[in-house]
């Protein structure tokens, strides 16, 4: 045995590199494919210009050729691009029958990414359209179900990220709720509301933990940002300016402009209750409110700078 | 027994043989004498008498002989020519002796006759000299010492002097130069070269220090050299780009140029049709002009900088696609390996990013 050894090595060796030379190559890519893949990339370029009409050019082309060679997770992808446009343009309308497709299609089969990112992106819309509880409740039912579909796929983070913000306006909505009730289901309404919020700053936590594993830095600002609204409706300013000030920090590390002011009007809004609550400094309050106007007109961001003029107004000028 | 060939020898009378003071009378035939019991002839009697002259005659012929010879060879030695004497005073006698050569333009003249130690402690030499060849010894003839050949004897040979100069009589004195020795020239040669060569030594030892300047400046030049070599194919592609940049500037500048010239013109109008402004409106040129001069100035500057940006621009462009081509080209190498082809993704398209970002 030991004899034959020195022949038998060799021999393996010659088979295993044969084998292998031999082996699996990468499958061939056809034209159309690389160009609708040049297509794609054109058009996520454009988005992250906010040059939005060239990209749904780029991405209506690359979802053509797909559909040219039967190319379903290129369907797939490109559909969602579609969507997330018009949602970015605010065109729910465009966004939503192109995520039906996804989710009803009786001619391509999408995988479990896929089909939860649409329902991310449903569950978004839904929420905008039906601004009221229901239509907060049909949407978080939307996202249990894209929870379901995705499992442990890479959009959990962002998934959950969207249910904890949808759960924290669903207690503020109960809160905010001002048709007239009995005591009793005032009350209701009120403990209710403590539950989704609590429930939200949970829901925000847990995402903020899978998109750290994940490294998925701006999902995790979104996180923080999330979980310090849910502590400052719950009264926890301090965590909320220290979750505040993180996600700030990390926006700014990423340059994410509009993030950053909303970040400054959370930290200006939690000193206002600070103030109110003779614990605060106005002077603190006054001067994130500046450094967000600023900010929101550096990047753009005329609803930011809106927001903070009009918090400017109420607060500090003089009456 | 006597032989045929004698008997015809005999018979025809000739030859020493037949001589009858030399020869004994034959005994054989009948013409023979009979000297049997006969007297015997006296032949000695007349030699004897004969031959103190023959041998005085011989040793007188010799001798005349000789004498010719030696008279003959006396003239070829020129001993019969009359001779006359020039002096010449020398330091030192070295190389000087009594009978050595005195040429006169490849010829000999002459040679040394005396050399006499003086009271003053000089060497007087006195040359002979063979009259015939005193016309062309002037007084300001010189003597000097000199090799016959390198390594031939040393002999006096006399210089022309000047044509003006009179003719040297006998007895007269010229001056004498000694040549340098070879192993003066040597001796000399030794003493002018050797600082030399320390110098070159040193300099030498300066070139080849490994730290000193020119090393490192050759070592750069060659750097530099290696550089340029592979920076030649490219500087044509430069030159061109310059010429091109350059061209473009000098357009216009040419433009520039025809504008000022219009602007000129304007102003010899607007100068012309009002005479009570002309101060002001000089004025006004004067500042225009000076403009113009930085409008030059600043074209100038500008047409350096874009020289040398569409010198560098192009370069840069070139390094960096080829970079990139190269690592293109070993990226698809790479690719096309195994098994690292098994663990590349097919290329694909990516969905934009979710996030619950909403305002």
């Amino acid at each position: 045995m030991n004899a034959k050894l020195p022949l038998i090595i060799p021999l393996l060796a010659l088979i295993a590199t044969s084998a292998g030379c031999g082996g699996a190559a990468a499958p061939p890519v056809s034209d159309v494919k690389l160009k609708a893949v040049e297509l794609n990339r054109r058009g996520e370029k454009a988005v992250s210009t906010a040059d939005y009409q060239k990209a749904l050019v780029l991405y209506g082309e690359a979802l053509r050729l797909n559909r040219g060679i039967d190319d379903h997770d290129g369907v797939g992808v490109n559909l969602i691009n579609l969507a997330s446009v018009h949602t970015a343009m605010g065109n729910a309308d465009s966004a939503l029958p192109l995520l039906d497709e996804i989710l009803d299609s009786k001619v391509y089969r999408f995988g479990p990414e896929t089909s939860a990112h649409a329902l991310l992106l449903k569950g978004s819309l839904t929420a905008r359209k039906g601004d009221d509880r229901q239509g907060l409740a049909d949407a978080i039912t939307l996202l249990d179900r894209a929870l379901s579909t995705c499992g442990e796929c890479t959009h959990a983070g962002a998934i959950y990220n969207q249910k904890a913000l949808l759960t924290l306006r669903r207690g503020r909505a109960n809160v905010n709720d001002e048709t007239p009730a009995p005591r009793r289901e005032t009350g209701e309404r009120i403990r209710e509301a403590r539950e989704f919020i609590m429930e939200a700053r949970a829901l925000a936590d847990k995402a903020l933990a899978i998109n750290r594993a994940a490294s998925d830095r701006v999902n995790e600002a979104d996180s923080l940002r999330i979980s310090a609204a849910a502590a400052a409706a719950m009264g926890r300013y301090a965590d909320a300016k220290q979750l505040y000030a993180e996600a700030l920090a990390l926006d700014k590390s990423l340059g994410k402009g509009f993030r950053v002011v909303d970040d400054l009007i959370g930290l200006a809004k939690v000193a206002i209750k600070e103030v109110s609550a003779n614990d605060g400094s106005k002077t603190e309050a006054e001067r994130f409110l500046l450094r967000a106007k600023q900010a929101a007109k550096a990047a753009g961001d005329n609803a930011g700078e809106k927001e903070a003029d009009a918090l400017l107004k109420e607060f500090f000028t003089p009456k | 027994m006597t032989t045929p060939e004698k008997i015809s020898a005999d018979d025809t009378g000739g030859g020493a043989a037949s001589t009858p003071e030399t020869a004994p009378p034959a005994a054989s035939n009948s013409r023979t004498p009979n000297y049997a019991g006969g007297r015997i002839p006296n032949y000695a009697g007349s030699r004897t008498t004969r031959l103190p002259l023959k041998a005085a005659a011989f040793v007188l012929s010799a001798l005349a002989g000789i004498a010719l010879i030696l008279v003959l060879k006396a003239v070829q030695l020129d001993i019969f020519s009359p001779n006359s004497t020039v002096v010449f005073y020398v330091g030192n006698a070295r190389d000087i002796s009594e009978g050595k050569t005195v040429n006169f333009r490849g010829f000999k003249i002459g040679k040394v006759d005396k050399i006499i130690l003086n009271d003053d402690a000089r060497v007087r030499v006195e040359l002979s000299i063979k009259t015939r060849y005193m016309k062309w010894i002037k007084r300001d003839s010189v003597a000097r010492m000199q090799k016959d050949g390198f390594i031939g004897d040393s002999i006096i040979d006399i210089k022309h002097g000047s044509p003006e100069s009179k003719p040297l009589g006998n007895n007269g004195r010229i001056e004498f130069k000694r040549e340098r020795s070879l192993t003066e020239m040597v001796e000399e040669l030794k003493n002018e070269i050797t600082p030399v060569i320390k110098e070159a030594g040193v300099t030498m030892k300066y070139v080849n220090d490994p730290d000193g300047d020119i090393r490192l400046t050759l070592e750069n030049v060659r750097k530099i050299s290696s550089r340029l070599n592979a920076a030649g194919g490219r500087l044509d592609t430069l030159i061109s780009s310059a010429d091109i940049a350059v061209a473009n500037l000098n357009l216009t500048i040419t433009g520039t140029n025809e504008t000022v010239v219009l602007i000129n013109d304007s102003l010899k109008k607007i100068n012309a049709g009002l005479p009570d402004n002309l101060a002001a409106i000089n004025d006004i040129l004067a500042a225009t002009g000076k403009n113009l001069e930085n409008i030059d100035a600043a074209t100038r500057d500008i047409r350096k900088i874009t020289g040398k940006t569409a010198a560098e621009l192009p370069e840069i462009m070139d390094a960096t696609r080829e970079a990139v081509e190269n690592a293109r080209d070993i990226a698809e190498s790479v690719k096309k390996i195994w098994p690292i082809r098994t663990n590349i993704p097919a290329p694909a398209e990516k969905a934009l990013k979710p996030g619950a970002y909403e305002r």
